[in-house]
């Protein structure tokens, strides 16, 4: 039963932490925190991929002429390795236009950034300037 | 093997604890370290979970660039972050759903390191085998890395380099000496 | 940070061999755990410590940005320069084993280009990314 449990406690926690960066997405309106929930999610997808990789008693998927001994899946290493560095990558590429979003608003939290649009849009109509067309759906 | 799962047990739940902390934290300076911190962790994780080479690159990517460029866009940016106006029930009522349906299926999932576990099945013998024969490299993730998938990683390096130039074209400055020069070209992007 | 000596000689001292071992994952990359990736962000993190202790001008005079963007663009251009060259030789795209004499040795000879285009295209991403968010400024551009 023990070791059934632990067995796949790590699913358990890796599915608890992909939630946990789902929310910093969905229910924190400051843009860098959800960044970094989008860190979180990724890295807990990582550590998915890798735990199914994993065979008991296995060794590190680097040949040993003198050992004969069974070798982790490397697949899912492959993948992964080039997943982190384009995830960073596209982590800064969000932080660019976090900064860009800062210098035009002033603010990165989304409630007043959603309140300078709406007076924004409302001035427009008052003066009869073409609403521009982002802001009509 | 028990004790390599309690082990593996023990730093996962770690990292639980330090995006619980993530969570409660308000400032922009605990949530990057904080961040750095998960991603070591993470990186301790992979080593236990044999897999080396994806140990280092979180490592280094992780918890060492990616902690240096949060800071040097932390510099710009408010170093609190505010309470948000409206709830935040409904979020985190469908997360805590979301992932009681995901720990509900992973009973259907294969124990950890079953070797008839259906990934280990298919392809992975393959490479295990042609990496000793055929390319003669000891490392196997290099050489399914390059040689079995290099479409796969050619793909990832354009990307590295698309989002590289993305950036730039983000944040470059405008040069204030180069203006008469380009000022055509301002106009045309004016009208478009 | 200009003025502490310590950080400025530690600097100075810990640069070269952070690129050593930078080039040591590059090329021992087919026989212990390594590779461009680790690599190319290792090389990259000794020109950014050097940017963060001696500020970002005296890096930019050390590895100027217009160098940073060619070599950025020829990482990619080697990788696809290793496809094309084989196919050139009578080969499919990244197919290595007609770049050597034998099978054995066109494999090791592709992988280690691939890898270097790969280190080259990682590493000049990673420097040109930091000195983009560290000389960005904040004043509105209207």
């Amino acid at each position: 039963m023990i070791s059934s449990t632990i067995g796949i406690w790590n699913y358990w926690i890796v599915f608890c932490l992909m939630m946990i960066g789902l929310f910093l997405v969905i229910g924190r309106k400051n843009f860098l925190k959800k960044i970094v929930g989008l860190t979180i999610f990724q890295t807990s997808v990582f550590l998915l991929y890798i735990t199914f990789g994993k065979i008991k008693g296995g060794t590190p998927p680097i040949l040993n002429e003198t050992i004969d001994s069974i070798y982790s899946n490397p697949l899912p290493h492959v993948l992964i390795l080039t997943a982190i560095v384009v995830g960073v990558a596209t982590t800064a590429l969000g932080l660019s236009l976090v900064l860009r979003i800062n210098t035009e608003y002033g603010s990165i939290e989304e409630d007043d950034i959603s309140a300078q649009d709406l007076v924004d849009y409302h001035d427009d109509i008052e003066t009869g300037k073409s609403v521009d067309l982002k802001f009509k759906q | 093997m028990i004790s390599e799962l309690l082990i593996n047990a023990f730093l996962v739940t770690i990292m639980l604890s330090i995006a619980i902390a993530l969570i409660k934290t308000r400032t922009v300076i605990f949530t990057v370290i904080l961040t750095s911190a998960y991603s070591l962790v993470a990186a301790l994780m992979f080593i236990t979970l044999d897999a080396v080479d994806v140990a280092f690159t979180e490592a280094s990517v992780g918890a060492g660039i990616s902690t240096i460029l949060f800071l040097a866009a932390m510099a710009y940016l408010p170093k609190k972050e505010e309470e948000s106006i409206s709830s935040e029930f409904i979020p985190a009522l469908s997360c805590i759903i979301l992932g009681g349906i995901l720990i509900w299926c992973s009973y259907d999932l294969p124990e950890i390191g079953q070797v008839t576990a259906p990934i280990h099945q298919h392809i992975a013998p393959e490479y295990i085998r042609g990496s000793k024969e055929d390319i003669g490299i000891p490392n196997i993730v290099t050489s399914v890395l390059a040689s079995y998938r290099g479409y796969d990683t050619f793909g990832e390096t354009i990307v590295v380099f698309t989002a590289g130039v993305a950036v730039l074209a983000l944040l470059q400055k405008k040069d204030p000496t180069k203006k008469n020069k380009s000022q055509p070209k301002q106009k045309i992007r004016k009208n478009a | 940070m200009h003025n502490n000596s310590i950080l400025r000689i530690a600097t100075k001292i810990l640069f070269a061999p952070i690129i050593l071992f930078g080039l040591y994952v590059q090329f021992h990359g087919d026989f212990g755990p390594g590779g461009g990736f680790q690599a190319g962000v290792i090389v990259a993190s000794a020109f950014i410590l050097y940017s963060l202790v001696f500020g970002i001008e005296a890096g930019k005079k050390l590895f100027p940005s217009n160098i940073n963007l060619i070599l950025l663009a020829l990482g990619g251009i080697i990788y696809g320069g290793v496809g094309i060259v084989s196919m050139l030789l009578g080969d499919e795209f990244l197919a290595y084993n007609i770049l050597g004499s034998s099978p054995r040795s066109g494999q090791h000879i592709g992988i280690l280009l691939v890898e270097f285009g790969v280190g080259l295209t990682v590493s000049n991403v990673m420097i040109a990314l930091f000195n983009a968010f560290a000389s960005y400024d904040k004043i509105k551009e209207k």
